[in-house]
């Protein structure tokens, strides 16, 4: 059963990492910017920059770019980069590391912060706790990635010290970049399990367990909180497409070597090679992310059955 | 010594910054190997007056205002909410109404009755838990209780879940029972079936039990002595021969009388007219029945009626009762 779902989830992956290579070399087609002049240089002559443009395929029909670019990577060749002249393969993947120890770190804050102050604000709801976290996560959910970032990096880093301005290397460095990722999603999951702490809360198994003997810990952490996961879990999922938008961005705030921060770079120079190897890994983490969430609700919900 | 003795029990909502009072001043006891019915329509405040007792009133909402709850000696009212959790499902069962919503669908059968024993520490291992849990399945008539165990909620029959939370409440063989409405959720064959086993459990652990029903039938088949509610106030406290051989109390009479029976002659079911009035506007004053009362006096709406002795083990809240 269970590996036929997954064989359909991979083939429809496969199908959705087509479809956005498609599109983002259409876009990337679209762009005013020409490559071919920005590689051979300024100064070059019309010829010159001509040559460099047949020796990239850049003067063939776009339909025919795509398609010698679908069968490299077919082949395990992402493309060199335009600009650093080196493998994709090689820059993007000395980068995947950062940027995952970046995304598991964040995720963590916004599962530490969002679930536990969701918990506590369900307990008591429409009282001063409630309503504190309430406007805080509504601050955190307003609040832009790269506002918070500069905001954390002033207060923590330049203000008082406590952390680097930015770079990589020891856990020191995570906690900042961490945070303003996982402020914003935080409180979203601080929203969500409280709503549906709220719900569960009041259900007649939970009036059971306490008929049973059991105490408020048990009855919240036992009793309650895997019946209100499940949507967190679903959040986790598509929380990993956020997560690569903010990336870009937060990445180039703290200088943090991972993906987001060479995004950043091959964008400003149309480095498309860089581009669409990004963009594929994104999707690929994206459509992983939700199908591990589809995984992991099956262990929260065993009424849930995949088919 | 009575097993559970309540006096004066008092109950009020909050509602809109102010009290409603829900449960007024509500006594009656129930001994060891008993089976007290306590009946009802729905919104008379049953279900409340047993949740108060066991402090499963939802918290902020609802209110004691007065009384006292003594259970096997403690005055379940006053005592702390961790002496009130060690009375709660290994002295007390509770069962519940609706065997669907009343186990929790993420944990298999096996946990959620061993859980009982887990959190009162009844048996040391884990496994002398299972085994307890599998032998209280089997009494209940559950079979293949192996396979059960680790069966989750929405894989069972509504007759099973039921058998199940009644696995959970006398699990612990508690002294006290309190069966909330514990078949009214299921076929009519389930129903007597349910019944049976649970009487037949009690004539072993020897339990008192609070049966709250709608059912006079229930009733009839199950209980010794009954307690009839109206709008939060009890108004007939009788033996259930007495109850059906003559009702004293003008409801009482009136919820007999709209029973279905087979000997009934083929003429429309008589009903009481309107309905239980809701907390806000019972009023303070005089019977909260009067205004549905067919033998209403002048005094009915004046004054409440006290309880009081018309018989052997039989009293009555009224000015005017069935003759």
């Amino acid at each position: 059963m269970i590996g036929r779902y997954l064989g359909r989830r991979l083939l429809l992956g496969v199908l959705l990492l087509l479809g956005v290579t498609v599109v983002t070399f259409i876009l990337l087609y679209l762009l005013p910017a020409d490559p071919a002049r920005m590689i051979a240089g300024r100064s070059a002559t019309a010829a010159a920059v001509e040559r460099v443009r047949e020796q990239l395929g850049l003067n063939l029909p776009l339909y025919q770019q795509y398609l010698h670019f679908l069968g490299r990577v077919l082949h395990g060749d992402l493309g060199r980069s335009y600009m650093q002249r080196v493998d994709v393969s090689t820059l993007v993947g000395a980068r995947i590391w950062p940027t995952l120890q970046l995304m598991l770190a964040s995720i963590g804050f916004e599962l530490l912060l969002g679930v536990t102050s969701g918990i506590i604000a369900s307990l008591r709801p429409r009282q001063a706790v409630d309503r504190i976290a309430m406007v805080l996560t509504f601050v955190g959910v307003s609040a832009p990635q790269f506002v918070v970032g500069i905001m954390l990096l002033y207060v923590f880093a330049m203000y008082f010290n406590w952390f680097p301005m930015g770079g990589y290397g020891s856990p020191i460095h995570i906690v900042l970049p961490a945070l303003s990722l996982g402020l914003l999603g935080s409180g979203w999951y601080s929203r969500v399990t409280r709503s549906e702490m709220l719900d569960v809360l009041s259900q007649d198994y939970i009036r059971t367990a306490r008929a049973k003997g059991a105490g408020p810990w048990r009855t919240v952490m036992i009793h309650a909180l895997r019946n209100a996961a499940l949507p967190v879990v679903a959040m986790i999922g598509m929380d990993i497409g956020y997560f690569m938008s903010g990336v870009v961005v937060v990445e180039s705030v703290f200088g943090w070597p991972g993906i987001g921060q060479l995004m950043w770079q091959a964008i400003q120079s149309v480095d498309a090679p860089i581009i669409m190897a990004i963009t594929m890994v994104s999707a690929i983490a994206i459509v992983m992310g939700n199908l591990l969430a589809d995984i992991v609700a099956l262990f929260v919900d065993p009424r849930i059955k995949l088919r | 010594m009575r097993l559970l003795d309540v006096r004066g029990l008092s109950v009020a909502f909050r509602s809109a910054g102010r009290d409603l009072s829900v449960i007024e001043d509500v006594s009656f006891s129930i001994s060891r190997g008993e089976v007290v019915g306590l009946v009802g329509e729905s919104g008379c405040g049953k279900s409340v007056t047993a949740m108060s007792i066991l402090g499963l009133l939802p918290a902020g909402l609802a209110r004691v205002t007065g009384g006292e709850a003594r259970f096997e000696g403690a005055d379940m009212l006053t005592l702390s909410a961790r002496e009130l959790r060690a009375l709660r499902g290994l002295r007390i069962g509770t069962i519940f109404q609706e065997p669907m919503t009343s186990l929790n669908p993420t944990y298999t059968v096996g946990y959620q009755l061993t859980e009982v024993l887990k959190i009162h520490r009844l048996a040391g291992s884990r496994r002398a838990r299972a085994a307890a849990a599998m032998d209280m399945l089997q009494q209940v008539g559950v079979t293949a209780p192996e396979r059960r165990m680790g069966q989750y909620p929405h894989e069972l029959s509504g007759g099973i879940r039921q058998r199940v939370m009644i696995a959970m409440a006398l699990i612990a063989q508690p002294s006290l029972v309190v069966a909330d409405e514990p078949t009214t959720a299921l076929d009519a064959t389930i129903q007597a079936q349910i019944l049976d086993l649970l009487r037949n459990l009690n004539d072993r652990i020897d339990a008192g039990i609070l049966l709250i029903t709608h059912d006079l039938g229930v009733v009839a088949e199950f209980c010794q002595r009954v307690l009839v509610m109206y709008a939060g106030r009890v108004v007939e406290e009788t033996t259930v021969e007495a109850l059906f051989a003559r009702p004293r109390h003008p409801y009482s009479r009136g919820l007999l009388d709209s029973t279905l029976r087979l000997d009934s002659p083929r003429s429309p079911l008589p009903t009481i007219a309107g309905s239980v009035p809701s907390p806000g506007r019972r009023g303070a004053a005089g019977c909260h029945f009067c205004g549905r009362c067919a033998r209403a006096v002048a005094r009915c709406r004046v004054d409440v009626p006290p309880f009081s002795d018309v018989g052997p083990l039989h009293r009555v809240a009224c000015w005017n009762p069935v003759p």
